[in-house]
């Protein structure tokens, strides 16, 4: 969970708003194929679970259901890269395209299990609850942190931040381009796909960017 | 959540009129000698630049006004108060314990605080006390004349301030409204440095033909207009602008929220200012001598040493100027000497002393300092009119009035770019909408993330460039709906035609 109350609420909004904005993608783009719409989903199910993890309830929610989830959503976008690839791109780049989205559920996954596995190491250990041997539970119940203590994982975590960072800036640079350039009404309207399309690639710039703040509070 | 839309290049675009306009017409000018980013950043950066004048401007106009009385308050307290600071030596000094008596005799139900040794002869010395009721920050002060102990006044301090300093204090940090006041001041600051960047920027990346450093430097003459009020507010800016970033980043360090924020930042670099440890047998900072008295301390009435055996103990181990000397809260804690000199070069070393023993427990030295806190100290005292005395004051004055005028010519443009012909009340033009647009998204992506974090920080940044950005949708989307209708109503009536 992140202790600073602010930066909690900021989070959760900005999760809980790409969450709503996943759902609503998927349940109403009915003319976009069925892995457009399941991977709409899977990320609002990821943004719901990042949401989550912002509070110190969230931090009790089972892990190994969630990495088993998020490590099959991050395999699931490889594979349909490779096994359905977009009929105007070539195979390679529909790959290069998933790999971001894979990237960014597999940091999930990897998130939810370096705070599920401190936990069993700290059930195991004789309950002692904020002394806990790979993370820093910095005070009790509502003020505890997810601060990693293990040198490999905080690596591993700044590691982490500094992709999906350089994937949120990626994101929301072509997200601005793609609706900055988008053609015109003469009211000033741009086209409602074009403007999808900005949105889509904004929220995951958005959605990288909140994944790079949790994981340098964990650091 | 899936790519439609590959990014596209950029396709051709008319010029408008409002982007070919005068090349020196630095407020509605789209620039005609760079290509790439900066042509495409320097409108909204103009956008920004004005929205964020027009609306903190008032918030600016309130600081610098009230700062611009405070830089006088120095002058001003030594004449109100002259009965109360200055005596007219007259033989030998009373001692400070006698003094002390003579001060609570004066205000019986407060607690003994403090008590400051003037540097000069002629200063009287201040005895501070806690008295209940008082607002959380304030003291009541008796200044006593050494030479014969007499209370020449009492006044509620703040800090070391007086009360007509400490009420313009007030008012420049808070409008003398409490915490909520200071939410003024922390717009004032967190926004000061954005459009004092975004202004040098906008006029250094200005296009000039001919004599481009004069016109950088100095102020156009000829006939009063829009441009000649530019060129003020453009050179005078850039005159005045080392003096804007500094107020506004010290402003910042004590502001309510980002300056916790700045604070949390400056600890965890190393650079927090340390203070000495007045509780016996736990020095932190390597006294001069053993910190081996933590047993020794016995009942405060048993105390051998004395306020002044404290200061000569103080000045022994090279404390020099004015004193403030802090007794023992506890039987567990010692005398704190502390220098107060804030003019350059500044004097901030203090010790704690055995209020038993007079052995120097733990000492502290302003060299010794980590480079932040020395910053930090500096630029607080600069800000406050105090690192160079009156030259610091005078240059205090000169950047506020340079703030007042530079508000001044900036509302003045906006007044000169009204439409003259049109009918009723009616505003200056601002920059064109969608400036965003021609801003490459390798540019926007880095900002959008860096404004972001910088809301994070400063949140009176952040919260008023929110309320900017939604209100600006809300009118674009009415605007767009509007024309929209208009449009629509357009076309029924050819449809009928045919």
């Amino acid at each position: 969970m992140i202790a600073a109350t602010g930066l909690r609420w900021i989070l959760t909004l900005l999760f809980c708003a790409l969450a709503a904005y996943g759902l609503w993608r998927a349940l109403a783009a009915r003319s976009h194929p069925w892995t457009a719409r399941l991977a709409h989903a899977l990320h609002a199910v990821m943004a719901l679970a990042m949401s989550a993890m912002s509070w110190s309830w969230g931090m009790d929610l089972p892990g190994t259901p969630q990495v088993v989830f998020f490590s099959a959503a991050a395999a699931w976008f490889v594979l349909i890269a490779l096994a359905l690839p977009s009929r105007t791109e070539p195979r390679a780049r529909t790959l290069v395209n998933a790999l971001p989205h894979a990237a960014m559920t597999g940091a999930m996954a990897w998130m939810v299990a370096a705070m599920s596995s401190a936990m069993s190491m700290d059930a195991t250990g004789g309950g002692h609850a904020h002394d806990m041997p790979g993370m820093d539970m910095s005070a009790p119940g509502a003020t505890a942190t997810m601060t990693l203590s293990d040198t490999g994982d905080r690596w591993s975590a700044g590691l982490l931040a500094l992709v999906l960072l350089a994937l949120a800036l990626w994101w929301l640079a072509k997200g601005f381009d793609t609706g900055r350039l988008a053609p015109r009404t003469a009211s000033g309207a741009a086209s409602g796909g074009a403007v999808h399309a900005a949105w889509d690639l904004g929220c995951h710039g958005l959605m990288a960017l909140g994944m790079a703040v949790m994981f340098v509070v964990m650091v | 959540m899936t790519e439609t839309t590959p990014a596209a290049s950029p396709p051709p675009r008319q010029r408008s009129a409002e982007e070919t306009a005068p090349v020196e017409d630095f407020t509605t000018s789209a620039p005609s000698n760079g290509g790439g980013t900066w042509s495409g950043l320097r409108p909204l950066l103009l956008r920004l630049h004005f929205y964020a004048g027009i609306l903190i401007g008032p918030f600016l106009l309130v600081a610098a006004v009230t700062g611009l009385l405070y830089t006088a308050t120095p002058q001003i307290e030594s004449v109100v108060y002259r009965h109360e600071l200055k005596v007219t030596p007259h033989g030998e000094p009373k001692p400070l314990t006698a003094q002390v008596d003579a001060a609570r005799e004066a205000i019986p139900d407060g607690q003994l605080v403090s008590v400051t040794k003037g540097a000069g002869d002629s200063d009287t010395t201040r005895v501070t006390f806690d008295v209940k009721g008082l607002p959380e920050g304030y003291a009541q002060t008796a200044f006593v004349d050494p030479y014969d102990a007499e209370v020449r006044g009492t006044l509620r301090t703040f800090g070391e301030w007086l009360p007509v300093r400490s009420w313009f204090d007030g008012l420049h940090r808070t409008l003398n409204l409490g915490d909520f006041g200071r939410n003024y001041s922390e717009i004032a600051a967190s926004w000061l440095w954005v459009e004092v960047l975004g202004g040098l920027v906008l006029w250094l990346g200005a296009p000039r033909s001919r004599e481009r450093l004069r016109k950088l430097f100095v102020p156009r003459r000829g006939p009063k207009g829009r441009r000649r009020t530019l060129s003020w507010h453009g050179a005078v800016g850039l005159w005045v602008s080392i003096g804007f970033l500094a107020l506004s980043a010290t402003g910042l360090t004590w502001s309510a929220h980002a300056g916790a924020n700045i604070g949390k930042i400056q600890d965890s670099l190393g650079g927090a200012t340390p203070s000495v440890s007045s509780t016996l047998g736990h020095g932190t900072h390597g006294g001069s001598t053993g910190a081996d008295s933590g047993d020794s301390s016995a009942d405060a009435a048993t105390a051998r040493v004395d306020l002044d055996e404290a200061v000569r103990i103080a000045r022994s181990e090279g404390l020099l100027g004015k004193l403030v000397i802090s007794p023992p809260a506890d039987t567990r804690s010692a005398y704190v000497v502390r220098e107060n000199t804030r003019h350059w070069p500044e004097q901030q070393d203090s010790i704690a002393i055995d209020p038993t023993t007079g052995k120097v427990t733990d000492k502290l030295v302003f060299d010794d300092f980590p480079v932040l806190a020395k910053l930090t100290r500096w630029g607080i005292d600069a800000h406050m009119g105090l690192l160079f005395g009156l030259a610091n004051q005078i240059v205090l004055a000169l950047i506020a009035v340079a703030l007042i005028g530079m508000l001044f010519w900036g509302y003045r443009m906006w007044w000169l770019r009204r439409p003259t012909r049109a009918s009723g009340t009616r505003f200056g033009r601002p920059p064109a909408r969608g400036a965003w647009r021609r801003v490459p998204g390798r540019v926007m992506a880095p900002l959008v993330v860096a404004a972001a974090v910088l809301a994070y920080y400063l949140p009176l940044f952040g919260l008023p460039l929110v309320c900017f950005l939604l209100g600006d949708l809300a009118v674009a989307q009415a605007r767009r709906r509007e024309r929209e209708r208009t449009e629509a109503r357009a076309e029924t009536p050819k449809e009928m035609a045919r």
